[in-house]
């Protein structure tokens, strides 16, 4: 009954207070924050892993961080912005050993992307489902690369440090990434086309 | 932005359910973490009983303990079955006389009816309340060196000292009795026909240290940490950020110390310390500052800001403008500070070498500062700023090291360096920012013995 009063109490809290609960390692303030963010993050953490049971894995680990280090958080942006900044970072140092070594590629591998008229209409029509299968589908490291960049939103500089790659690597991985994108865009569009003649 | 980016772009905001699971485990871990800190602090406070109780006994056993001698009138001896006529037995003894079972040698007595008249001395009893077997007891005695008779009695040098042993005796008494005895000889002088008892047991003196007394002066330089929390704009509008660049300090301090051990001595001192540091505010909103006190310098303030301050550097947060305005100025600051210190010292000839350390409880007696310009341009009278929001209290951590001067066999020289970072934050607990004092330099003074 306590633990009930107590819990509704917490989902009123603001993200500053409940932070602030949080420093203090109130197990119920823990709790709400997790409640609050969990779906999100795994979210995140879905994008950089191979399976669900690896995103939760990353979860799990960038839980147990946000709430050793949430001292550290200086109250400047939003609190889901800095636990979804730790979530990024600790699926990066997951994934990163496992793909340093495919990251090798130069700059002269990147051009720009030229697309067709109405294809935003066109590419509206997928699922989130399709689209994060696609996503899901790309090569380690243009996936982890496309993920900052495009859906994080990170920029090359960070991106580089993050990965401990040049930049020109980053650029030309997310090209890559996004050139294996539109294609296969492009065949479900003519397999989608074609169907329906 | 690219059409294909956008389409992606979806997925930042949607979500997954993870498995229940996860919680379970993260619960679990910070359980364990929580413990794990529990057991941390519980050992850490263990450790440290054990230090100062380790301490404690090791400064107590270094005290000088003087055996005191206590002269006092025995009951009447009854010892009709006694076929021994050097054997006092137990019922001789006072019951407060009595000591804790294992200790030998409680009590000498002597008995002066029987007096040797050929060597002009007289047989002493050593009582034992052993509760060992009574033979043994004895013979655990007769092998113990008396040093503290001799001492005793060292005024008494006519006669040479003999120790007599004797056989234990079986009598009805002594098997009935807890003490046990011996008899020896030794040259005592008395007037009276009676027995004296003589308690050797060990009695705490009060403790002799070695005090002194030491006025020192001390300069240094103040620093302060750099902000922690400057951005902290939802907390506190007003003052976006103060910064006290480093600046000098004075101090003079009176020191008692008292030697524990021939190494180890503690330091407690009050000091009277004087600080002067260059200043620089940051402030958001012009019109609200609340650090000006009076009608005049508010008014000198207000047009300062809308003549002088340029407005090209203004900013927005939450959609609101803000104009900066930096003001420099000065803040002094004195303090009284109570240190203790403990000093850890080993000498070489005439030098003794010292490293310690310890804590300063801080007193904020004064703190006030005074704005010289504004954006570098200079107001002309020195406006005053009063409440500069510093904690009244506060707590050093200070280490020092050097080395003293023996000059007279009651007068010294000390110099060495002192640095000290303060564990507390320098402003009050409702105000955002988190600065910690840091310092260092040089301290001399002279030292007096004072017993």
């Amino acid at each position: 009954m306590i633990f009930k009063r107590q819990s509704k109490a917490l989902k009123s809290l603001s993200e500053l207070e409940l932070a602030d609960r949080c420093k203090n390692r109130d197990p119920l303030a823990q709790r709400e924050i997790y409640d609050r963010y969990a779906s999100t993050m795994m979210m995140v953490c879905y994008r950089y892993a191979r399976s669900k049971d690896e995103a939760e894995d990353f979860l799990q680990d960038g839980f147990i961080r946000v709430f050793d280090y949430l001292h550290q958080y200086k109250c400047n942006g939003s609190l889901e912005g800095w636990v979804r900044r730790v979530m990024v970072t600790t699926c990066i140092n997951h994934t990163r050993t496992r793909h340093r070594e495919l990251m090798s590629e130069g700059i002269s591998d990147y051009h720009e992307q030229v697309y067709g008229d109405g294809f935003e209409d066109y590419t509206n029509k997928f699922e989130i489902k399709e689209l994060l299968q696609m996503v899901s589908d790309l090569p380690e490291q243009y996936k982890t690369v496309f993920n900052l960049f495009v859906i994080d939103g990170y920029n090359h500089n960070e991106i580089a440090e993050m990965l401990q790659i040049n930049v020109g690597t980053s650029k030309s991985n997310l090209s890559r990434a996004r050139a294996i994108l539109m294609k296969r865009i492009t065949l479900k569009e003519n397999y989608i086309h074609g169907s329906t003649k | 932005m690219d059409p294909l980016n956008n389409i992606f772009k979806k997925l930042s905001h949607e979500t997954m359910r993870p498995s229940d699971g996860v919680w379970k485990e993260i619960y679990a871990n910070q359980q364990k973490k929580r413990k794990k800190t529990i057991w941390y602090f519980g050992t850490s406070i263990v450790a440290l009983l054990l230090i100062i109780g380790g301490l404690y006994t090791y400064i107590n056993k270094e005290q000088p303990q003087a055996i005191s001698t206590k002269i006092s009138e025995p009951k009447e001896i009854k010892n009709e079955t006694n076929t021994n006529t050097n054997l006092v037995v137990s019922n001789s003894i006072q019951s407060n006389e009595i000591t804790p079972a294992g200790n030998i040698f409680s009590s000498i007595n002597y008995i002066p009816n029987k007096q040797n008249s050929n060597t002009n001395t007289y047989p002493i009893e050593v009582l034992n309340t052993s509760t060992l077997e009574k033979n043994n007891s004895i013979k655990n005695i007769k092998n113990t060196k008396l040093e503290n008779v001799n001492n005793i009695h060292e005024n008494n040098s006519e006669t040479k000292e003999t120790i007599k042993e004797v056989e234990p005796v079986k009598t009805e008494q002594a098997t009935s009795t807890p003490y046990d005895s011996v008899i020896i000889e030794k040259p005592i002088h008395n007037n009276s026909n009676k027995p004296l008892i003589i308690d050797t047991r060990k009695k705490k003196e009060t403790s002799k240290r070695k005090t002194y007394i030491q006025p020192s002066l001390f300069l240094a330089r103040t620093f302060r940490t750099l902000n922690t929390n400057n951005d902290s704009f939802d907390y506190y509008k007003k003052l976006r950020n103060a910064s006290e660049i480093s600046g000098n300090q004075l101090a003079f301090s009176l020191s008692y110390i008292v030697e524990y051990s021939k190494n180890l001595n503690i330091q407690y001192g009050i000091m009277y310390q004087t600080q002067k540091q260059s200043s620089s505010y940051t402030w958001q909103q012009v019109k609200t500052i609340v650090v000006i006190d009076s009608i005049r310098n508010r008014d000198v303030f207000d047009s300062a800001t809308s003549t002088w301050i340029t407005k090209t550097d203004s900013f927005t947060h939450n959609d609101k403008k803000y104009l900066p305005v930096i003001a420099n100025g000065d803040v002094s600051f004195s303090y009284i500070k109570l240190p203790i210190i403990v000093n850890y010292e080993f000498s070489k000839k005439k030098i003794t070498y010292y490293i310690g350390s310890g804590f300063s409880l801080n007193i904020l007696t004064t703190s006030v500062g005074a704005i010289r310009n504004f954006d570098l341009q200079n107001e002309g009278d020195p406006i005053p700023v009063k409440d500069l929001r510093k904690s009244i209290l506060g707590l050093d951590f200070i280490t020092r090291f050097g080395a003293r001067f023996q000059l007279k066999e009651r007068f010294a020289f000390q110099i060495g360096l002192a640095t000290g970072y303060s564990l507390s934050n320098a402003f009050t607990k409702n105000y955002p920012l988190v600065q910690h004092n840091y310092w260092y330099g040089i301290e001399s003074g002279f030292r007096w013995t004072l017993k």
